[in-house]
């Protein structure tokens, strides 16, 4: 069975991209309004929509960089897990009941289109698509740029492909991410977020028990050789430190509310009372696939601490070294696989809202309406968007690697900090104004931009996107309560007394 | 607080780790000495990051009148939890740093254990009010019907 490893691995993620292409093809025949473009026409199960929102928020950061942080700092990324449940209940409670309510009634297709709603304020509407694409740009070059260096790592242990260029798997990846991605949108996007949620989750507690059984003697002799080299690295502040943690802490279980490419997928289940079991599904399966950034780094620490395995080239090797030494060929094939779909999941999603900015929301801000046949420019931007992402990741890769981690740091802290005042509190505070929204997303905008140019060292590892949150919220309140009450629209008041 | 943090405490020497002197790819935490000093501060940061998540939960959920129909209560008490759950994974952690002993629960040390086994479970308890009381607290009938009313004035299509 090892002789075939590469096969196994390659055809499986061989499978799983023609899945996806089929997905494309299938979900084209559904496409037919920009309303099924962007929200699938509002016509989504529970199930689809809840493994849809797991699969977004794990994305290769989870199963590539997870592993990496934990093989680093010991257990201190495990606070950004440690925030999943409190994270999608805020997300829940704040934003998705009512996001879905003013897509029912003002048919909003995007998070702009909302914040446009609730504040009446076309400012506000520019200043959240701004946010969104600045936002997802990093993001998506660096998912880019992970799926071609998976691929290449892939078809490098192969004799036929060993040879393959960076560009060509960039080329081919991204082919099948913008194929079912402009062919089916955000149909296509959710459908095959099914189909990567369940890889995930197989892939998460496969990889979790065959975790248990690699190092001698077991996970207590494991976590033994780990205490011996370094306590604190299994304490629960990992190498990391206490501040640093809660910093983390913090942000993200705020943030989730703020992340665009999660909570835009509550306004496309189908009927409002469905949401109810949303949680078991996001909350379960993002749970059980986080066992997998968990089990794969403390064992690969161990390992290397014991002496049992060579030091690793990066932290970011943890996963595809363990797979490659200590998986089962075939587990190896589901997990790259699952790789592939956790990158994916969270690229379409990005992809489809970013569209949604560029084609939708800033045409109509700043020209007061949409382009003419929105579908088909929807598909044209989609294409547009991933040639420059793929175009930014390439440069960042032979060129400057600063400009995607610049852009990089707009990631989660920015969109929460951005977006959590204007959206999560402000469609539950009715003396929120438009003036403080826009404040407060362009502030948090610069105060991360600020902080990443300057290389701004905040004492005791606060994270920055803490204190963008923090400074933003104060704005927020501050200037809401600094100015005039502003009328809102009678449905908009209605909306947020449900 | 965290402006506090910032300007008023000074960070001690170690206090974010540093790079593993045989491994240059991992950190190494060093002593937990380097928290004597935060321990307090540590505490109340996380217990205030706690009360502003219930805060921002009774916000989500509160009505016209400012009204949360009973959920306050359960937010109180889950909230409670969450905070008593949190109180002793800090006690632990205190007392590993006096106790050197390598006992563990679960293949993790007490602290890290309860870290894993009890916080983290404690904070679904708002997942559950929001699955069980969904009907009492996210969207009542009369919630329903307010909505369908309004969805039905903008667009007819909507049959929900």
């Amino acid at each position: 069975m090892e002789e075939l490893r590469s096969p196994i691995i390659l055809g499986s993620v061989f499978v799983y991209l023609v899945i996806c292409v089929a997905v494309g093809v299938w979900a084209m025949r559904r496409t037919r309004s920009v309303r099924d473009f962007f929200v699938a026409g509002r016509d989504l199960g529970i199930l689809v929509t809840g493994v849809a929102i797991f699969s977004s928020t794990m994305s290769g950061f989870g199963f590539v960089g997870g592993p990496g942080l934990v093989y680093r700092l010991g257990m201190s990324s495990v606070w950004i897990i440690m925030t999943t449940a409190v994270s999608y209940a805020i997300a829940d409670f704040m934003v998705s009941k009512r996001l879905r309510i003013l897509a029912g009634v003002f048919d909003t297709i995007s998070l702009p289109d909302a914040v446009a709603v609730r504040y009446g304020s076309e400012t506000s509407r520019f200043l959240t698509a701004l946010a969104i694409l600045l936002g997802i740009m990093g993001y998506l070059a660096t998912q880019i740029l992970a799926m071609g260096t998976v691929l290449q790592s892939i078809l490098a242990s192969t004799e036929v492909f060993a040879g393959t260029g960076l560009i060509t798997c960039i080329a081919i990846s991204c082919s099948v991410l913008v194929f079912y991605s402009v062919t089916g949108g955000i149909i296509a996007s959710v459908y095959s977020d099914i189909v990567q949620g369940v890889i995930m989750v197989v892939a998460g507690v496969l990889v979790f028990l065959g975790t248990l059984a690699v190092f001698e003697g077991g996970p207590t002799a494991a976590t033994t050789a780990l205490l011996r080299d370094d306590p604190e690295s299994m304490g629960p502040w990992g190498t990391m430190g206490m501040i640093g943690c809660l910093s983390w802490f913090f942000m993200f279980a705020l943030g989730t509310a703020g992340q665009p490419h999660i909570i835009t997928k509550a306004m496309m289940i189908q009927k409002l009372r469905q949401y109810r079991w949303i949680p078991l599904v996001t909350v379960g399966g993002y749970t059980i696939t986080a066992l997998l950034w968990i089990s794969i780094g403390l064992v690969m620490r161990a390992l290397v601490v014991a002496g049992d395995h060579p030091e690793l080239a990066s932290a970011d090797a943890a996963a595809p070294e363990f797979l490659q030494h200590y998986a089962h060929p075939l587990l190896a094939g589901v997990v790259f696989a699952a790789l592939f779909a956790a990158i994916m999941s969270t690229a379409d999603a990005f992809l489809n809202i970013g569209t949604a900015a560029l084609i939708h929301d800033i045409p109509k801000a700043l020209f007061g309406r949409t382009p003419a046949n929105e579908l088909f420019w929807a598909r044209t931007g989609t294409v547009l968007l991933a040639l420059v992402a793929a175009l930014f990741a390439l440069y960042s890769y032979y060129v400057n690697d600063r400009l995607v981690a610049l852009l990089g740091a707009f990631g989660w802290g920015t969109f929460g900090a951005a977006l959590v005042p204007a959206v999560a509190i402000g469609f539950n505070w009715k003396r929120a104004t438009a003036a403080a929204a826009n404040v407060a997303i362009a502030a948090s905008l610069v105060i991360n931009f600020a902080i990443e140019l300057a290389d701004i060292p905040i004492p005791h590892g606060i994270h920055g996107g803490t204190i963008s949150l923090l400074v933003s919220v104060l704005l927020f309140f501050g200037i809401s309560y600094a100015s005039e009450p502003a009328p809102i629209d009678p449905r908009v008041e209605a909306i947020m007394d449900i | 607080m965290v402006a506090l943090l910032i300007f008023a405490v000074p960070e001690v020497e170690g206090e974010r780790g540093g790079v593993h002197p045989e491994f240059s790819t991992m950190d190494r935490g060093g002593s937990g000495e380097r928290h004597a000093d935060l321990l307090a501060w540590g505490y109340v940061l996380g217990a205030l990051s706690i009360v502003s998540f219930g805060a921002f939960l009774a916000l989500g959920a509160s009505r016209a009148s400012g009204s949360l129909r009973g959920l306050g209560r359960h937010l109180l008490w889950g909230t409670g939890l969450f905070l008593a759950a949190w109180t002793l994974v800090m006690l632990a952690y205190r007392d590993s740093l006096a106790d050197q002993s390598t006992s563990l629960v679960l293949y993790f040390p007490l602290a890290s254990a309860l870290m894993l086994y009890l916080l983290y479970p404690v904070s679904m308890v708002y997942n559950l009010f929001f699955v069980a009381g969904f009907k009492r607290w996210v969207l009542t009938d009369e919630d329903h019907r307010t909505y369908r009313h309004l969805a039905d004035q903008s667009t007819p299509s909507e049959h929900d």
